[in-house]
């Protein structure tokens, strides 16, 4: 991580995120919310576009500020997180996972799995549950009683190289 | 979203009218319909006894491929059983 190199004030910058998300063609809705994230990379740095770069760039920034404790979601923050591993087993690939309030929850969901989601009081708690959620659909899927219609058959496939089953 | 739902108030129905069976041990209620004999749609359906927001109201509409507003009728009684299976056999014979 580069927080150690790092020259800029990140406290100068937050609260003019919104204006630095507009200012990389986000919108304000979009901004990237402030929490800390866990990357060691930046993801999807191949096919990288400039929005996951942005919001790469903007998280990085921002992370090391201290009394983000006391941040509180807004009604449009996305918090972004990656997961490297599901209970003990550990993901082909990280998958990010986008949170966002809902009502008096959050949810947490991946473009890649839509069948997936998980709910809580805290960004912490809905990707906790959907972690859970991700292993028990895999788990659900290993059933082959019944026939699965060729939806379900595909995200069987995915669910199984991403887990490395 | 008008109206607010709780968990109950989704599996319920889907008992009822779906017959979809729930699976209590996983992290959620988790039931399949099954379409003709395939497993179709899942339906997942966290515990407790909250609100549903606006985004999980949406998420899980779309695991049963309703649009909302099918989805309320469902919850709300108008929309059968039997209605619901005709609308998913038009989403099966659409797919290409």
């Amino acid at each position: 991580m580069m927080e150690g190199i790092m020259s800029i004030d990140a406290l100068s910058m937050v609260p003019s995120l919104s204006v630095a998300a507009r200012n990389y063609g986000l919108s304000s809705r979009q901004h990237v919310s402030s929490s800390a994230t866990k990357y060691t990379s930046i993801p999807s740095c191949e096919q990288s576009t400039t929005l996951t770069a942005t919001r790469y760039w903007l998280q990085h920034f921002v992370a090391p500020v201290q009394g983000l404790g006391n941040y509180r979601a807004g009604a449009f923050d996305v918090f972004v997180r990656t997961v490297d591993c599901v209970g003990k087993r550990e993901l082909c690939r990280p998958l990010t996972v986008y949170v966002v309030p809902d009502g008096d929850s959050f949810i947490a969901r991946a473009h890649e799995f839509e069948q997936v989601y998980g709910v809580g009081d805290s960004v912490d708690d809905s990707l906790e549950d959907f972690k859970l959620c991700l292993l028990d659909l895999s788990e659900d899927l290993s059933d082959v009683n019944t026939p699965y219609s060729s939806e379900w058959e595909q995200v069987r496939t995915q669910l199984s190289e991403l887990m490395g089953k | 979203m008008g109206v607010s739902y709780n968990s109950l108030d989704v599996l319920k129905p889907c008992k009822t009218k779906l017959n979809v069976e729930f699976r209590t041990t996983g992290p959620h209620f988790t039931g399949w319909y099954l379409l003709d004999g395939v497993k179709w749609a899942r339906i997942s359906v966290p515990k407790g006894a909250k609100t549903i927001g606006p985004s999980l109201f949406g998420q899980m509409a779309k695991e049963l491929k309703l649009d909302k507003g099918d989805f309320v009728r469902l919850l709300d009684c108008p929309l059968s059983g039997d209605e619901y299976l005709s609308i998913q056999r038009r989403i099966r014979d659409e797919q290409p």
